[in-house]
């Protein structure tokens, strides 16, 4: 296999293939750092991939005090879906069941300059039963839901923009707790302002690819070509030798640059964290128009 | 360079001053400019008669002057910058639908009547109906926002249908009468019988008041909305105590005279 090394790392010659999303932004904040959190990992859960969970979303970043509409700690949480009517849907779900529902929160858009726009508390208002009202504040609606605690507060609209989904690395070792330990590395490395990696802890174990060799009902199934095992059983396979786990994380971002720098920062911060092997998932150009190819990380700038 | 327009003397009578508008005097030469006909009075007065000019439209008209005699400032105002240097008369940005007039001096009565839109700036007093709705007008200002960097006289907001109206000092008895919807702050405190047939508005008050008794004491919290409101009256240039933004207010529900969805929020340590 052709490609280049870093330090002890071989990285392969090969692209990640993303496609186009839409996205939103969700600035989540609370009476306290911890609501915030709680708020946030309950809205981003079972948001792995839009194959089952039909949105991806991830904690994007926390944000201070001072960062936010309101002037308490918050969180920006970021969902993305194929298009801007299943994110509105999904939004509206995740805001409703896990935002208003946690202890002191409240709502904000995240992406304010947007002009493509989703109903958020539009729709959500009708849980205050008649009893919701309104506010504009410095030219954005917002709604008053009365509950038991007080009062939740929540942004009339999202803004939705476009966005770039499946970038990827895959990390592996011949040691399991290396790769491990190199994939999470790389994690730390990529989260940022932009960037949402929606698997557990970023990390997912079970790559897959588009549809399946054997049951044609599935959507995705496992990447026979990326999985240590079966590498004697399968012809084209793309596990090097020495090579017995590996790890892929999932890159969404607001932009292209956005996501080419989060893999340009996880390929490096796994290399130096011990990874001996680093690909990317791609399905020869056809799932999508976005290619970012290893070769074109190789400096860390 | 802003176009200056300072006033040369006092009129000899009221003057209707609406034609000063950034946007319109802008698009005109200097000379046809100081021909614009203003009403003074039963007469039609000349603009460089009144004034003396200087500068050029760059979006922003300054206006310089003991302007308590000409009303209507920047009545209708749909875009630009309209500054005061000094007091003005009355219908100060009245049914104003954009842009932003900022008075360094105080305003008459009326000011920002009707008003839909916009931003309207004073610093100093207003007379009566800041923000208000016009004999015979159900519904008063439907849009924008007003920050008053001192005391507002009766009735303010009266009618009010949508928009922020923030007061620094205290706000004239009946404030809020007849409010469809929208809200006053009045960080100085609330003149008495504020909120009479109030609908759906918001009433706010940062000293002791006694409301009405259409209205029923319904709980004490933190109003997320409220935190939000007076942070936007620090960004219009209100000193608003830090205390407020974190404190608990009152909530009392009314006028139940009418339809009973309004509130009028009073801080808490002032407030039961």
């Amino acid at each position: 296999m052709s490609g280049y090394t870093l330090g002890a790392t071989t990285v392969a010659d090969s692209f990640a293939e993303a496609f186009p999303m839409r996205y939103a932004r969700l600035l989540l904040t609370a009476a306290d750092p911890g609501w915030a959190q709680e708020a946030a990992r309950s809205a981003t859960g079972f948001a792995t991939s839009v194959i089952g969970c039909k949105v991806e979303a991830a904690i994007e970043r926390t944000l201070p005090a001072a960062q936010t509409p309101d002037g308490r700690p918050g969180v920006a949480v970021l969902l993305f879906a194929m298009d801007r009517e299943s994110l509105a849907k999904r939004a509206l779900e995740r805001v409703g069941q896990c935002v208003m529902t946690c202890p002191t929160t409240a709502c904000f858009d995240g992406l304010p300059g947007a002009e493509r726009r989703v109903p958020l508390g539009a729709s959500l208002r009708y849980f205050g039963d008649g009893y919701q009202a309104s506010k504009v504040i410095a030219g954005r609606r917002l709604w008053r839901v009365p509950v038991m605690e007080g009062e939740f507060l929540v942004s009339d609209t999202l803004g939705v923009e476009a966005g770039v989904g499946g970038g990827n690395l895959v990390i592996g070792a011949a040691e399991e707790q290396d790769a491990l330990r190199a994939a999470s590395a790389a994690v730390e490395a990529m989260r940022g302002e932009g960037v949402a990696l929606p698997f557990p802890g970023g990390i997912v174990r079970s790559g897959s690819k588009v549809g399946a060799q054997r049951y044609r009902s599935l959507p995705a199934s496992t990447n026979h070509q990326l999985a240590p095992t079966l590498r004697a059983q399968v012809p084209d396979t793309l596990v090097p030798e020495g090579v017995n786990a590996l790890f892929e994380i999932v890159i969404d971002g607001v932009s292209e640059e956005a996501v080419r720098e989060a893999m340009r920062r996880g390929l490096h911060a796994a290399s130096a964290a011990g990874a001996t092997h680093i690909t990317a998932a791609n399905f020869g150009g056809r799932l999508g128009p976005y290619h970012f190819p290893l070769a074109e990380l190789r400096e860390a700038q | 360079m802003t176009l200056t327009l300072a006033l040369r003397e006092q009129p000899h009578a009221r003057v209707w001053a609406q034609p000063l508008a950034p946007a319109r005097l802008g698009a005109l030469e200097r000379s046809a400019l100081a021909e614009v006909k203003l009403r003074c009075g039963r007469e039609m007065v000349a603009l460089g008669e009144l004034f003396q000019i200087s500068g050029t439209v760059d979006g922003e008209l300054l206006l310089m002057g003991d302007l308590r005699r000409f009303d209507g400032i920047g009545a209708g105002l749909e875009e630009g910058r309209l500054v005061v240097e000094g007091p003005c008369g009355d219908h100060l940005g009245a049914r104003m639908r954009g842009g932003e007039i900022e008075v360094r001096g105080g305003a008459g009565d009326w000011a920002g009547a009707a008003m839909e839109g916009g931003l309207l700036r004073i610093h100093g007093d207003a007379g009566v109906r800041l923000g208000g709705a016009y004999p015979g007008a159900r519904a008063g200002m439907s849009g924008g926002e007003i920050a008053l960097i001192g005391d507002a006289g009766e009735e303010a907001g009266a009618g009010m249908r949508r928009g922020l109206v923030v007061i620094g000092g205290r706000a004239g008895a009946g404030a809020g009468l007849r409010m469809l919807a929208g809200t006053v702050i009045a960080l100085g405190g609330l003149g008495p019988e504020a909120g009479f047939g109030n609908r759906r508005g918001s009433l706010v008050s940062a000293a002791a008041h006694r409301p009405l008794p259409g209205y029923e004491l319904a709980a004490s919290y933190r109003p997320p909305a409220l935190a939000l409101q007076l942070r936007r009256a620090c960004a219009l240039g209100l000193e608003v105590d830090e205390r407020l933004l974190k404190a608990r207010w009152v909530r009392w529900a009314g006028d139940f005279a009418e339809l009973g969805r309004g509130e009028i929020l009073i801080l808490e340590e002032e407030g039961r």
